[in-house]
Order: structure tokens, then C-alpha cells, then sequence
């Protein structure tokens, strides 16, 4: 299995993230029983990346820059 | 269903899972390492393409549609995150945009995201032999591929399948997610 952490290598993205359209983050605090964090077992992410998981890396830009050759 | 009524893993764990790549594109398909071409620029002699590269998609195209034998001109797919990143807010930081609003799982926005009751997100648990991070899916961001490509990386990219019952969800609440209507906010009246 190859290793699926993605680093460097990007440009300057033309978008902004999106996160409109959510409720404010601070609405309530937890009073009650609630579920608590679930339970996410060994795959749970950390720093450290782990090549024989899927799914540690984030998205990344790839540019490609090529010669146009007309032909002869 | 309040989020408190049953556990998030026992929501968002997919269970049944295909572990065999198949011989076609289908629903629920998971791909590591998918590539959307963003954008090509003609300038000057050159060609420039950007591409950004997904560590996971999944196929959200109707399996009756991949199923017709017509020419397809795309398939539709969208990126898994991982939830770390997700609640983090950093989930984009490596295509250089600003980091999102964190969501603490302590509060009732990450509740209610575990629990699959945020339409914009779509939780998802997997097997621990199946060695997939706990991943949410943005239902803002999809981009379609063509076939061709998907065949083509289908005998090193392939993942797993996501079984009938959760990918039916994934979609219902996908098609949930586009088909809302944007109201307008109630207008402002002075507290009498």
C-alpha cells in the first residue's frame, strides 16, 4: 500500500473554505447525558500519519504545466 | 431522533461492506487518491492544469444510471474527510484556503454531525479491517470524473463499497442537501 500522506506541492487556491450556512459553534454546552465523543477506535487521526490507513491525508493541489507542440 | 437517543458509532458505522473492486463503477464505491481537474488555462504555448488530489471519494452516482449501458458523460463523486480535520476546521489548509469554523463534539454542532443530523455532513464509521479514518463527507463539495477514469484506477485505488443500505442513505440525505430551498431571513421588526 503506497503512502497516502499528502504534503506540498500546492498553489494559492482562487476559493474561499465554506462554512457558511452553519449554526454558531458556541449554541449550547453539553448539560445533559449526551453521547459524548464517540468511540473511534485505532484509525481515530493523529499528527503522526499512518501509510497503512486510508484517509490520514488531506486534499493538495497538483499543478501540471505543459508545452504545447503543434503537429507536424 | 434526538442525538441522544442511540450511540454515533452505531449511526455512522458502515457495515456489510464490499471489499472487492468489481468489474464496473458502482454506487458506493470508495477510491483513494482521486484527482479532479479544476482548471486548464491555455497561455502563452502552454497548458496549465490544476488538479486537486482527494485522499477518498465516493461514487454517488444512482447505480441504475451506471447500470445503463448509454454513453455516461460523468460520475458523480465526493470527498471524504477526515473528521479530525473536519472538527479541526483544517480539513482545506493544504489548498491554502482559511481554516473553517472548528466544531467541538462536546457541543451540539458535533453531536448532531456524529449523529447524521447536520445535512451538510454525512458521518461515516468504518470497520476496523477495512482501515478507512472516520470520515465525513461535505455534501457542498462533489466534482464528477469520467468512467474511464474510475476503471482505469479501480485495480490500485479501489477501497471498498459502501453496502446497499448505507449508500441509499448517503444519497437520500445528498439529495436532501441539494434540493433545499433558501429562504429568505423574516424581516426585522422593532421589540415592542
Amino acid at each position: 500500500m503506497t503512502d497516502r500522506a499528502v504534503t506540498g506541492g500546492y498553489e494559492s487556491g482562487p476559493e474561499t473554505a465554506t462554512s457558511g450556512g452553519q449554526r454558531a459553534e458556541d449554541d449550547y454546552e453539553d448539560g445533559g447525558a449526551g453521547l459524548g465523543e464517540p468511540e473511534i477506535g485505532s484509525t481515530v487521526a493523529s499528527s503522526s500519519e499512518d501509510a497503512s490507513v486510508y484517509g490520514f491525508g488531506k486534499p493538495r493541489w497538483v499543478p501540471l504545466r505543459a508545452k504545447i507542440v503543434s503537429p507536424s | 431522533m434526538s442525538p441522544q437517543a442511540s450511540e454515533p458509532k452505531d449511526l455512522a458505522l458502515v457495515r456489510n461492506l464490499e471489499r472487492t473492486p468489481g468489474t464496473g463503477t458502482r454506487q458506493g464505491d470508495i477510491y483513494s487518491d482521486v484527482e479532479h481537474v479544476y482548471s486548464v488555462r491555455q497561455a502563452e504555448g502552454y497548458v496549465e492544469i490544476k488538479k486537486i488530489l482527494f485522499p477518498l471519494a465516493i461514487v454517488l452516482s444512482q447505480q441504475c444510471d451506471l447500470d445503463n449501458s448509454e454513453f455516461l458523460v460523468s460520475v458523480l463523486v465526493a470527498p471524504l474527510y477526515n473528521l479530525q480535520h473536519v472538527l479541526a476546521g483544517v480539513q482545506l489548509e493544504d489548498l491554502k484556503l482559511p481554516k473553517a469554523q472548528p466544531i467541538s463534539l462536546d457541543k451540539t454542532p458535533g453531536k448532531y454531525l456524529v449523529s447524521n443530523q447536520r445535512p451538510r455532513y454525512h458521518y461515516l464509521m468504518f470497520p476496523k479491517e477495512v482501515h478507512v479514518v472516520p470520515s465525513v463527507i461535505d455534501f457542498r463539495h462533489f466534482f464528477t470524473v469520467s468512467r474511464e477514469y474510475l476503471d482505469d484506477i479501480r485495480p490500485t485505488k479501489f477501497v471498498c463499497q459502501v453496502s446497499t443500505l448505507y449508500r441509499e442513505d448517503i444519497s437520500q440525505r445528498f439529495a436532501a442537501f441539494l434540493s433545499r430551498i433558501g429562504l429568505p431571513d423574516p424581516p426585522k421588526t422593532k421589540a415592542l
